[in-house]
C-alpha cells in the first residue's frame, strides 16, 4: 500500500474536507478532560496514550434508542430509531482501534449480530494516529497490540516532526486518501511508521501471556479474590472506559401512554447486574464479579472469539478510584500463586 | 524527617498480634509507585507491607465497612479519612469502640497525573511540606509549587488532622476555615452560565457510581440511585442532573468534605463544587461554622417539636 505524506499545516484541511462528508469527531479537551466529541472547528487534542472515554462510545453508545412506542395494551404502535449517520472519527489510538475488531467479534458476528451496532460500524470511518510515545497506564504490547496496529483503523497516520506519514489500510480508507487529493504529497520513506512499530512500552513487559487463560482458571478458588474485593468499591468505572467491555441492559421510559426503549451500558460490577428473577444471583460477591470479569476477558472470551477482550489500553488503572490496573492485578495474582 | 512508616507498621504489629483489632487498614505499594492502593493486613507477620507515602492519595474511611464484621479495625487516619469515620459513627454504620484511629497529620497528597506532567516522566517519591512539593525519579528531583501538584481535593483542605484519635503519628496540625471561593464564583454566573458549565460536565458522565461508591456519607445499604423506578438508568441530559442532584442532595448536610467523590470521578466531574454549594449554604442560613465537620447539631439532620414548620400537623 502506498505511504503518503500529509503536512501538518495541512491537517486542519483535511479534516475540514472530512466534515464536509460525514459527522467528524475526535479526542478533545473538555475542561481539561479528553473525551471523544464531535470536533467542529477545534482541533483535535492528542497527547500521550489514550483519552479518558474509549472510542466504544462513538459506536456502541451509553444510552441508544432501539424504539419510540405508543399506545394501549392491545393496540402498541411501533417505531424504529432513526438509522445511524455516517461518521469519522479521527484521532483514535491503535489500542481502541483494535478494541473495535474485538467489540465486533462480539456484536458483529452472525448468528446474533446486533442490527444497531452492525449498521453503526459499517457507517464508520476510522483515522487513527499511531502511537511515538507510551502514556503513562499503556500496556498495549503486554496484550499483543502494537503502537503502530493497524486493525480496526481505515487509515492509519503515524506522526513525525512537521508531518504524518498516511497510510491507508481499507477500501474506505483509500476513498479518504483520495479525497485527501493535493492535501497530501509522496512520501519519501516510511521512518515515521517503522518508529512507531519500536516504540517503547514497557509496562507490563513481563506478562506472560502463554497460558494466562489456564493460569486464570487455576486460580478460580483462590482466597485473592476476595482480598481483592475488599480493595474494590464496586463501581463500574473499569468496565464504562473499557474499549472491550459491552455488556448492556435494556430500558424503557414511559410517559403516559408513549414511551421508547432504549439500550444502554450496564456493568459487571454492579451487584444487581446477575440478579434474577426469584432472587438468586450467581455472582453474589464483589470477588466473584471482579474474577468473572477477568477469566471473561482472558480466558472464556479468547476461548469463543479468538484473542483477548483486552488491548492494553490501561484506561481501567487510569479510571479506577482504587488504583487497581488490569496488569497490576495479573501481576499481583502471579506473586500470590507462586 | 519523622519515619512515619516504621511507626505505622509498630503500631499495626502490636494492634494485631495483641488482638486489639482483627484488620489493620492502611497502603501498600501499588503496581505503580505513585499509586499505593487501599491494602487489609489481618495478619500481624504481614504488618511491614504498610506503606506511607505522599502519593496516599485514596481516602480510606470508606473501607471500614469492607472489615468491620470480622472484628474491630485499626485504621491509618489523615483529617479527611477522620472526618469520614465521624460520619459512619454518626450514621450508626461503625461503632466508635470498634475502630482504633491512628492519627496521623497530613500536608496533602501527590496526584500522580499533574506530577507525571510537571517532572515529564513518572514520579517515583515525593515529599510535600507547607511550602511546596519535591518531585523525585531516579536522580532528578524538582520543587514545585503545592496547588500545581497536590490532588484537587487536599488544596481546599482544612483538617489536616483527625479528631479522631487513639494513637497519633506526630503533632496534630491546626484546622482552619473554608473560604468557598469556587462557589462564590459559580453564583457570580448568569443562570444560562451555570447551565451550560454543568451541561458540559453532566455530558461526559459514564454512571459508573464511583462517586457514590467511594463516599463515607453514602453507606446505605440500598440506595435509591439503583432503583430504576427512581432513577431512570438511561444518560440523556436530564436524567444525569436527575441523577447527579439526588446524589449530592442525598448527602446534603452530611457530606464531609473530603473529595473523595471528584477524586474518583473517572471523567474529572467537579463534583466537590456541588456539595459546597450545599455547605456554604449550611454555613449561610443556620450558622454552622464547619458544617463538614459531623457535629452534635447537622441543622438538615434535625428535628424539634417547636419547628416553626411543624410536621405534617400537629405533634403532642
Amino acid at each position: 500500500m502506498t505511504m503518503m505524506l500529509l503536512p501538518g499545516e495541512r491537517l486542519s484541511g483535511l479534516l475540514e474536507r472530512l466534515a464536509a462528508e460525514a459527522r467528524l469527531y475526535g479526542p478533545l479537551a473538555v475542561d481539561g478532560t479528553v473525551v471523544f466529541e464531535e470536533l467542529g472547528c477545534n482541533p483535535p487534542t492528542i497527547e500521550p496514550g489514550c483519552p479518558a472515554g474509549s472510542l466504544k462510545s462513538l459506536l456502541y453508545h451509553q444510552t441508544d434508542p432501539v424504539f419510540d412506542f405508543e399506545g394501549g395494551y392491545t393496540d402498541i404502535a411501533l417505531r424504529a430509531a432513526a438509522p445511524p449517520v455516517a461518521q469519522v472519527i479521527f484521532g483514535v489510538r491503535p489500542c481502541d482501534a483494535v478494541g473495535l475488531d474485538r467489540l465486533g467479534r462480539a456484536l458483529a458476528a452472525e448468528p446474533f449480530a446486533d442490527e444497531r451496532y452492525r449498521q453503526r460500524r459499517e457507517m464508520t470511518t476510522v483515522l487513527t494516529v499511531a502511537c511515538r510515545e507510551a502514556g503513562p497506564h499503556c500496556f498495549c504490547r503486554a496484550m499483543g497490540v502494537s503502537p503502530a496496529d493497524p486493525r480496526g483503523s481505515d487509515v492509519v497516520l503515524y506522526p513525525a516532526d512537521g508531518h504524518y506519514l498516511l497510510e491507508a489500510v481499507t477500501p474506505r480508507g483509500q476513498d479518504v486518501r483520495e479525497s485527501a487529493g493535493k492535501l497530501l504529497d509522496p512520501a519519501g520513506d516510511d521512518a515515521a511508521r517503522m518508529a512507531c512499530r519500536e516504540t517503547l512500552v514497557l509496562r507490563a513487559a513481563g506478562l506472560a501471556r502463554d497460558g494466562l487463560a489456564a493460569h486464570l482458571e487455576a486460580a478460580f478458588h483462590h482466597p485473592y479474590w476476595d482480598e481483592l474485593a475488599q480493595r474494590c468499591l464496586g463501581c463500574g468505572a473499569c468496565t464504562f472506559v473499557c474499549p472491550t467491555c459491552y455488556c448492556f441492559a435494556m430500558f424503557d421510559i414511559v410517559r403516559g401512554t408513549r414511551g421508547r426503549r432504549l439500550r444502554g451500558w450496564d456493568s459487571c460490577q454492579f451487584k444487581d447486574y446477575s440478579l434474577m428473577a426469584g432472587g438468586h444471583n450467581p455472582q453474589p460477591t464483589r470477588g466473584s464479579r471482579i474474577r468473572r470479569r477477568l477469566l471473561h476477558k482472558l480466558s472464556r472470551f479468547p476461548a469463543i472469539h479468538g484473542d483477548w477482550a483486552c488491548v492494553g489500553c490501561g484506561r481501567c488503572g487510569a479510571a479506577c478510584p482504587v488504583g487497581l490496573h488490569l496488569a497490576g492485578v495479573l501481576a499481583e495474582l502471579e506473586e500470590v500463586l507462586s | 524527617m519523622t519515619d512515619y512508616q516504621g511507626l505505622l507498621r509498630g503500631i499495626a504489629r502490636e494492634l494485631l498480634s495483641s488482638g486489639q483489632v482483627a484488620t489493620f487498614i492502611g497502603f501498600k505499594a501499588g503496581f505503580d509507585p505513585c499509586r499505593p492502593v487501599p491494602h487489609f493486613v489481618r495478619d500481624a507477620r504481614r504488618a511491614d507491607t504498610l506503606i506511607v507515602s505522599a502519593f496516599c492519595g485514596a481516602g480510606l474511611a470508606r473501607h471500614v465497612l469492607e472489615a468491620i464484621d470480622d472484628g474491630p479495625v485499626g485504621i491509618l487516619a489523615r483529617g479527611c479519612d477522620g472526618l469520614g469515620l465521624e460520619r459512619l459513627i454518626a450514621d450508626g454504620r461503625v461503632a466508635r469502640e470498634r475502630l482504633h484511629v491512628v492519627a496521623m497529620a497530613c500536608r496533602g497528597a501527590v496526584d500522580p497525573d499533574r506530577a507525571r506532567r510537571i517532572l515529564g516522566r513518572v514520579p517515583e517519591r515525593a515529599e510535600v511540606d507547607d511550602e511546596g512539593v519535591t518531585l523525585m525519579a531516579g536522580d532528578e528531583a524538582r520543587r514545585a509549587p503545592r496547588d500545581s501538584c497536590l490532588l484537587e481535593r487536599c488544596l481546599g483542605c482544612v483538617d489536616p488532622s483527625p479528631r479522631l484519635s487513639d494513637t497519633r503519628l506526630g503533632d496534630p496540625l491546626t484546622p482552619g476555615q473554608r473560604d468557598f471561593g469556587a462557589v462564590t464564583r459559580m453564583e457570580a454566573l448568569p443562570a444560562e452560565g451555570r447551565y451550560a458549565f454543568w451541561s458540559r460536565q453532566f455530558r461526559r458522565c459514564l454512571r459508573c457510581d464511583a462517586c457514590r461508591n467511594v463516599c463515607p456519607a453514602c453507606s446505605c445499604r440500598s440506595c435509591s440511585l439503583d432503583d430504576p423506578e427512581l432513577q431512570e438508568r438511561t444518560t440523556g441530559l436530564a436524567e444525569q442532573f436527575g441523577f447527579h442532584f439526588t446524589r449530592a442532595y442525598h448527602v446534603a448536610g452530611r457530606c464531609v468534605a473530603c473529595g473523595e467523590c471528584q477524586r474518583a470521578c473517572p471523567m474529572n466531574i467537579p463534583l466537590s463544587l456541588l456539595n459546597d454549594k450545599f455547605l456554604k449554604d449550611i454555613r449561610d442560613l443556620f450558622g454552622i461554622a464547619a458544617p463538614h465537620r459531623p457535629a452534635d447539631i447537622e441543622p438538615l439532620a434535625l428535628y424539634r417539636p417547636d419547628d416553626p414548620e411543624g410536621w405534617r400537623g400537629e405533634i403532642r
